[in-house]
């Protein structure tokens, strides 16, 4: 159930008679297969409108984001690489770098950065009422184990694109225990994942 | 290199998460090709990462997904025809949105034909408000060139009205002095050599001012100039110097006197004399004559 999202190439998706793997994935977006586009859109769409919107924290924009990152994909899959990293890697990355260059021409300060962070479990608790797609359990059961620090950690790195520097601002500690920590998040992360 | 070490150093947490510059990101991908222990390592992170980024997925609004598939069927129809608009190019060779929008009408020209028309009118308005504003600007300077004409006329009214309101005020002045009882003229007629030249003065006895209209009296040279007297007990007295030019056509009034038996004009150096010029004895006038 956790992994419903990422790991395609072994789950069949509800609702849906075709599945297709990665690999043909690729290959039909690189043949310009308008099926393999659409299921592309309807199956991962929400993960990277989700990273768009933790993000941005608005939906206009992150819709925005979103429309720009199919583009970029369906402009770009030639440049997909395999031997890199599987195909929603590639493409969480393309979300993730678009939607940061969008907040980054926002000019967030930091602090607001951490506010959102802050902020969002209130936000997808509001979204439960119009969308069932988020994994409302699995994300507060992660959100209930993960500590404070951990989780600042991890959203600021990943979602605000927040330097080592800002992050041992925020969380007042040496530079150079920031990978350390990185570290220890995620493994954290890890094993509430593996438990639930 | 240690391995072990290297990967317990959270540099590849912090490489998935996107904290690390994009030179040590390089260096991390290049220990990623090198060693197969690193990139297990960095996939299951990845893994991580991703389930993580799954809880939080949420649908998207509805209309983006249409949106998106209109733009790329504009967008490969362009790379498909070239970028010309030739409407007999050949058809389309991207259906996607057609089929999945379940439209049948090819997505690019009901694009087209809107913008065509919204381009259309606003060239019209376009064209019509240049013509607009190139009219509105001739009837400003038209009606500009007026104004300043009417202002400057305006100008010059106003000055003759002045002009007019002072010759006015002064006539009426001398009208009322030459009305005045108290007032006596005493008429200064040429002497020889000076026949047809003619001086008035006007003398008030109570308040023994003294008037003087020049009736015809030859212009002077520049550096000479007429000078009255009053002759008091047989004796010449200044009374002053006076002009003849167009300025001072009407009376001027000269030093008052009493007890004169007449008035004598000489013409003096510019400034007037100590005593009359005998020899350039003009007009004379005896009192209560």
């Amino acid at each position: 159930m956790l992994f419903y999202a990422c790991n395609l190439t072994s789950v069949p998706i509800l609702g849906s008679i075709l599945t297709y793997t990665e690999a043909e994935l690729v290959r039909g977006l690189k043949a310009r297969d308008e099926k393999v586009f659409g299921y592309l859109y309807d199956h991962y769409s929400p993960a990277l409108f989700g990273v768009a919107l933790k993000v941005l924290n608005d939906e206009n924009s992150a819709a925005d984001v979103l429309q720009e990152v199919f583009l970029k994909i369906w402009r770009s899959i030639d440049r997909y690489d395999e031997e890199k990293g599987r195909l929603f890697t590639w493409m969480l990355n393309i979300t993730r770098n678009t939607a940061i260059d969008s907040l980054r021409s926002k000019a967030h300060k930091l602090e607001q950065k951490v506010q959102d962070i802050g902020d969002d479990i209130h936000f997808y608790t509001n979204h439960l009422a119009v969308t069932q797609s988020v994994d409302h359990i699995g994300l507060v059961k992660v959100l209930e184990k993960l500590n404070k620090d951990q989780r600042v950690i991890i959203d600021l790195a990943y979602y605000k694109g927040c330097t080592q520097e800002e992050i041992a601002k925020v969380l007042d500690i040496p530079l150079g225990t920031v990978k350390t920590r990185m570290r220890n998040a995620i493994i954290q992360l890890r094993n509430i994942l593996k438990n639930s | 290199m240690d391995v072990q070490r290297y990967i317990s150093s959270g540099i590849i947490e912090s490489y998935v998460v996107g904290l690390l510059s994009s030179q040590e990101a390089s260096e991390v991908e290049a220990t990623m090709a090198q060693f197969p222990e690193v990139r297990a390592q960095v996939e299951a992170c990845r893994l991580d990462m991703e389930s993580y980024i799954g809880l939080q997925a949420i649908t998207p609004p509805p209309s983006i997904k249409a949106s998106i598939l209109a733009r790329l069927s504009a967008e490969e129809e362009e790379a498909a025809n070239g970028p010309s608009t030739d409407p007999a190019a050949p058809a389309p060779a991207f259906h996607m949105a057609h089929g999945l929008m379940g439209g049948n009408k090819p997505l690019r020209h009901v694009v087209d034909a809107k913008w065509r028309l919204v381009a259309v009118i606003f060239i019209v308005l376009l064209i019509g408000s240049l013509a607009f504003n190139y009219v509105y600007l001739n009837n400003y300077s038209n009606l500009k060139g007026k104004y300043d004409a009417l202002l400057l006329a305006q100008a010059r009214l106003t000055k003759d009205n002045e002009s007019y309101q002072t010759k006015l005020q002064q006539y009426s002045d001398e009208l009322a002095l030459m009305r005045d009882p108290n007032f006596q003229p005493i008429r200064m007629l040429g002497l020889k050599g000076h026949e047809g030249n003619i001086a008035t003065i006007y003398w008030n006895a109570k308040s023994q001012d003294v008037y003087l209209l020049s009736q015809n009296l030859p212009q002077p040279a520049a550096d000479k100039q007429y000078q009255l007297w009053a002759i008091v007990a047989g004796k010449p007295v200044s009374a002053g110097v006076f002009t003849v030019s167009n300025m001072a056509k009407g009376l001027q009034k000269m030093k008052s006197m009493v007890g004169m038996q007449a008035f004598e004009v000489t013409l003096e150096q510019a400034g007037g004399a100590a005593a009359p010029t005998l020899s350039q004895l003009f007009v004379m006038g005896k009192v209560g004559s």
